[in-house]
């Protein structure tokens, strides 16, 4: 049991350092040349003293390695560096926007998987039946309609034309559940698909024929005493979603205006305030170990305990 | 098969004659002509710059096939070649299978291609490539843990003990069982990265507004939503067929090997 | 109607729907049971023993089947007639339904004890507390402790025997009228099917029942029936009393002895093996030692579980083991991927238990022969012609090299197999199981193929099996492992003697009461 942790652990320090350089290289070879724009926000002309000032201050002449090993050590100190632009800290706006992220993800995912269960049992149980027929729709319709037309369309109807919902009031509860919401919508029939993929599985194994044999009715059955399968199955595609819940969600936060941490990240680049993106991409790879962490090694082995292989 | 072999034939003509012939320059901008109705010389009218709707869906037809191709080529010849050598012989290979995989499914590869638009521009190139190497590792896995099952049947055992070279089994016996699988995937997985890209030109960072993709004609034409729906017509069509042919092509092999497509995602 | 019979069936008719020819499978079957009666069904694979069965009870889908004829219960109703909710009533309270899947129609995600009780609550209408102290005397009943830690636990962690009873158990706790078993005992061995066997003697004592016992192991339905009927080509073919109908003396070949030539040398020798997997914390091999001689053929035998496949995988390279040697005339065998492994060095070829599965299905045969001729560098002129020869050697028709794996029958396919390791003439062959999943007469076919084989080609053998008799009949020698380790090393007949280990005179008596008695012929 320790073996496989320590396994576990030196795999996340190994894909931190790793993603902490792509990091890194990536923020530093982005256009524009940060001396210029310091000058430019801070207001100075460019004289050589003016350079060699910001040069010093951001230590923008030392090696490459050097400013790694100072930009990491500070970032796992939990000093996340203050904005080209804005010149505040970053820390306080980050933490601001990560729950909305978080919580539009999560939410959104399980709200998915609550329906997708139930869609997916219906299903397959008749392959020419209603569900599967909408399921299938739903799967088809998912691969070719990109979320920002659906939440276009939704804004004008929603919004616009029928005047029941107000987008982008500010009303952060509403921005909330919609966010929700197009974050499940395209979750839904993939999930269902599985559902239905291990419902179909679990129909075809000795036991259920036993359980018919023995005089059960078939989709009683299956859906009491053989949805285990699904529901782990369920379960791990569920848990990969969490982990996508950052940086999944960036077209939603876009189009509906929601304040999380993917806008912020475009608002940035937008601004050309490169900064964002190293700690964006660090605050991705370490959210990613919690919920591996979390889900990923701690709950496999509480489900484990009971299912069979 | 069969249909796998019209479709993608089609398309790929379309491709290369777009490439080759333009009917109108999509960039001029003729404000005195905004708005125009279809006529032999627009066939789809033009929009709020004047510009010929056409044009510009063919421009955008071509450049988001050119994204299809390059992450399709990278992301399959990469993952099958990992996938296989590290199913099958295991060690050192398959840790940094492991390893390059976890990463490219870690750094979210939409983010990633939305910054290599802001330095590069919307190259679709570029773009392709970033796709299709964040896609590498989904591919690798499947194929590894096909590769790692077939390893472990009795027709592989016997052949190994055979002495028939590893070349040999690897090209005759592996590959072609682990090449349907990979094809269902990329089925799938085409449609998604022509959404991908129209969620990036709709974005638009680093884009060129004067050269639209159909993201960036559905951001141009947003506003327009309500008094002229058109607009948006085409272009969302345009992703929703493109997107469909690919999912309806690769069905076939999709009903069948749903199970592993699945628990693969 | 008659109603005297507890089942009658009335030219009883089944065929696909989607057959092209519209010829039935089962062509018109009559049967009349009384109540009480133990009918035994015997025959050869494909026959028709169970699709008669399974159609007669209605667990066929008549969307996919055509079924013609009746199948009436009691005098009153046609099982294939009824509806659905009285086709639930009766398969809930008055059939009990054994399938051959026994080891695997438990509920994986379910606890033992839960599923039973559940499973007596449902179909007996008893309260879940009282359908538990039922499951209890039914787990007692089958010999399984009632023990906290027992109860507790998963399908999984019950043995493939355990598992098998334990499904008995369920379904016979429901006090059935009429129980049909489907080839319950094929997947286990010896010793297990004993138990079985005695199982349902005992149940005879307890309460009057019917039953259908389909098996194709006549001795099995001697020891159970009093009926037998004999299955052919979809149509009864004999049908009496158990007595009658089962005179056939098994004639056991006495091997030619063990000739101990002078110059017996060693062609493989296997020292001091042990292995353990990582999950387990027994080891599967604790220091089996054993010798082959070149052109012998020893049977390696023992109850599932015992190690012999592992150690078959060993000795051909395919599984590492963890410490001692395997020397091919004093060489050792490098595994398989390793740079020494090559085919003149180490001629030892393996043939598997699913001949199908060994060949790859997407390819013709000729192409997988011809595969093999390349890699032990034969020369392309020959190629055919060696193949020729070869198939006409195992008895087999020239044009079956044209087809694929899947269309061909599993006894053919054995033959093909065999004659793939051949081709790279090997010297020494372990066949790995290859009868286990064969008809009993196919299985003779093949054994006495590869006696002649060997002999003719002065080729070492080791056959794997837990089949007792196949091992009397075929090899030369025997060694019996049991629990990883090696507890007999000598003739076959020897097993049958008084000084054996324990462990071989519990299989030896397990033997005799699956089978009729054994006579010896004299050659």
């Amino acid at each position: 049991m320790t073996k496989s942790f320590l396994k576990f652990v030196g795999k996340w320090i190994l894909i931190f350092i790793v993603g902490s350089l792509i990091a890194f290289f990536i923020t530093r070879s982005m256009p524009g040349n940060p001396v210029d724009m310091l000058l430019g926000r801070y207001g100075l002309p460019k004289t050589p003293e003016n350079v060699a000032a910001i040069e010093n201050r951001f230590m923008l002449n030392e090696p490459w390695h050097k400013q790694y090993m100072s930009w990491i050590t500070d970032f796992l100190k939990g000093e996340w560096g203050n904005s080209y632009i804005t010149r505040s800290s970053l820390k306080p706006e980050i933490l601001r926007r990560l729950p909305i992220s978080v919580g539009i993800g999560m939410g959104g995912t399980l709200m998915a998987a609550f329906l997708a269960f139930f869609l997916g049992y219906g299903a397959s149980l008749k392959e020419k039946g209603l569900w599967n027929y909408m399921s299938k729709g739903i799967t088809i319709f998912n691969q070719a309609v990109p979320v920002f037309l659906l939440i276009l369309v939704a804004i004008y109807f929603f919004g616009v034309k029928y005047r029941l919902v107000r987008f982008f009031s500010g009303d952060s509860v509403v921005a909330m559940v919609m966010g929700m919401i197009f974050i499940a919508l395209p979750l839904l029939a993939p999930m269902s698909r599985t559902v239905r993929v291990h419902f179909l599985e679990t129909l075809e194994k000795p036991y259920m024929d036993f359980y018919i044999n023995s005089g059960y009715k078939r989709n009683k059955a299956l859906l009491l005493y053989g949805s285990r399968p699904a529901i782990y199955g369920l379960c791990s595609v569920v848990v990969s979603r969490f982990a996508w819940v950052l940086g999944g969600g960036t077209v939603v936060e876009f189009a509906l205006g929601v304040h999380g941490i993917s806008l912020f990240l475009i608002d940035s680049i937008a601004q050309r305030d490169y900064l964002l993106i190293q700690t964006y991409i660090m605050t991705v790879i370490i959210w990613m170990a919690l919920v591996h962490f979390i889900f990923g090694f701690i709950f496999e082995r509480v489900l484990y305990k009971g299912g069979m292989e | 098969m069969k249909k796998v072999y019209i479709s993608m034939g089609i398309i790929f003509l379309l491709y290369i004659l777009t490439m080759i012939i333009s009917i109108q320059n999509p960039k001029t901008v003729n404000m005195g002509s905004a708005f125009l109705p279809t006529s032999h010389e627009h066939l789809l009218g033009t929009d709020q710059f004047g510009r010929d709707i056409l044009s510009l869906m063919i421009y955008g037809f071509n450049r988001t096939v050119s994204v299809l191709l390059a992450a399709i080529a990278i992301s399959m010849i990469f993952g099958l070649i990992l996938g296989i050598c590290s199913g099958y012989f295991g060690g050192a290979v398959e840790v940094f299978a492991r390893l390059f995989s976890d990463i490219s499914m870690i750094i979210p590869s939409f983010v990633l291609a939305l910054i290599a638009t802001a330095k590069f521009g919307a190259n679709p190139v570029t773009i392709g490539i970033v796709l299709g190497v964040c896609d590498i590792g989904i591919y690798s896995n499947q194929t590894e843990a096909l590769t790692k099952k077939l390893k472990d049947s009795e027709y592989i055992q016997a052949v190994e003990l055979l002495c028939i070279p590893k070349t040999k089994i690897l090209l005759r016996h592996i590959l072609p069982k682990v090449v349907g699988p990979a094809l269902t995937l990329m089925g799938g997985k085409a449609g998604s990265i022509v959404l991908a890209y129209a969620s990036l030109t709709f974005i638009g960072l680093g884009t060129d507004t004067s050269a639209p993709d159909w993201g960036t004609m559905l951001y141009q034409y947003r506003t327009y939503l309500i008094d002229r729906p058109i607009l948006l017509l085409w272009p969302s069509m345009g992703i929703l067929i493109l997107a469909l042919i690919f999912y309806y092509a690769f069905d076939n092999f999709k009903m069948s090997r749903s199970r592993e497509e699945l628990l693969y995602e | 109607m008659n109603n005297e019979y507890i089942l009658e069936l009335k030219d009883l008719r089944v065929g696909l729907r989607s057959a092209k020819d519209g010829k039935n499978i089962i062509k018109g079957v009559d049967l009349q049971l009384m109540p009480g009666d133990k009918l035994g069904v015997v025959g050869s694979s494909g026959g028709g023993k169970s699709l008669t069965f399974s159609a007669s009870m209605g667990f066929l889908d008549q969307r996919q089947w055509n079924i013609q004829g009746e199948s009436i219960y009691k005098g009153q109703e046609n099982i294939l007639t009824m509806k659905n909710e009285e086709r639930e009533v009766f398969r809930r309270k008055k059939l009990g339904y054994i399938p051959q899947n026994a080891l695997n129609s438990l509920n994986p995600h379910m606890k033992i004890i839960d599923q039973m009780s559940q499973n007596i609550s449902f179909c007996n209408g008893v309260s879940k507390h009282e359908a538990k102290d039922i499951a209890i005397d039914g787990l007692e009943f089958i010999g399984i402790e009632p023990t906290r830690a027992n109860l507790n636990k998963y399908p999984h962690q019950f043995s493939g025997g355990m598992r098998q009873r334990t499904l008995m158990a369920m379904v016979l706790a429901k006090e059935p009228e009429i129980i049909l078993a489907d080839e319950p005992s094929s997947a286990l061995d010896v010793l297990n099917q004993a138990r079985s066997v005695e199982l349902l003697q005992r149940l005879m004592e307890r309460y009057s029942f019917t039953m259908i016992y389909i098996s194709h192991s006549p001795g099995m339905v001697r020891k159970l029936c009093n009926k037998i009927i004999v299955f052919g080509q979809g149509i009864v073919v004999e049908s009496g009393d158990a007595d009658e109908v089962l005179d056939m003396p098994v004639s056991t070949h006495t091997n030619n002895g063990v000739k101990i030539s002078p110059e017996r040398t060693p062609i493989l020798q296997v020292e001091n093996i042990w292995k353990t997997f990582d999950s387990k914390e027994k080891p599967v091999l604790k220091g089996v030692s054993f010798t082959l001689y070149e052109g012998e053929i020893l049977g390696l035998a023992g109850v599932s579980g015992c190690g012999k496949s592992t150690l078959s995988r060993i000795i051909t390279g395919i599984i590492p083991m963890d410490s001692g040697n395997v020397l091919f005339r004093d060489r050792e065998i490098p595994g398989i991927g390793s740079r020494d492994r090559s085919l003149d060095r180490f001629p030892v070829q393996m043939i598997f238990q699913n001949a199908i599965a060994s060949f790859n299905q997407d390819y013709t045969i000729e192409y997988s022969l011809k595969e093999a001729c390349i890699a032990s560098g034969m020369d392309r002129e020959n190629i055919d012609e060696e193949i020729r020869s070869i198939i006409s050697e195992c008895d087999l028709p020239i044009e079956i090299i044209k087809k694929k794996p899947t269309q061909v029958s599993g006894g053919q396919m054995q033959r093909l197999a065999i004659s793939r390791a051949l081709l790279t003439k090997p010297k020494v062959l372990i066949a790995d199981e290859i009868i286990s999943a064969l008809d009993l007469s196919t299985q003779i076919k093949i054994l006495d193929l590869l006696k002649n084989l060997a002999k003719k080609r002065n080729l070492s053998v080791i056959f794997i099996a837990h089949d007792l008799m196949a091992v009397r009949r075929v090899a030369d020698r025997a060694v019996i492992l049991f629990e990883g380790e090696k507890v007999f090393d000598q003739e076959p007949q020897k097993i049958w003697s008084q000084e054996v280990h324990p462990h071989v005179k519990e299989l030896a008596d397990a033997v005799e009461k699956v089978n009729l008695n054994l006579k010896n012929d004299e050659d």
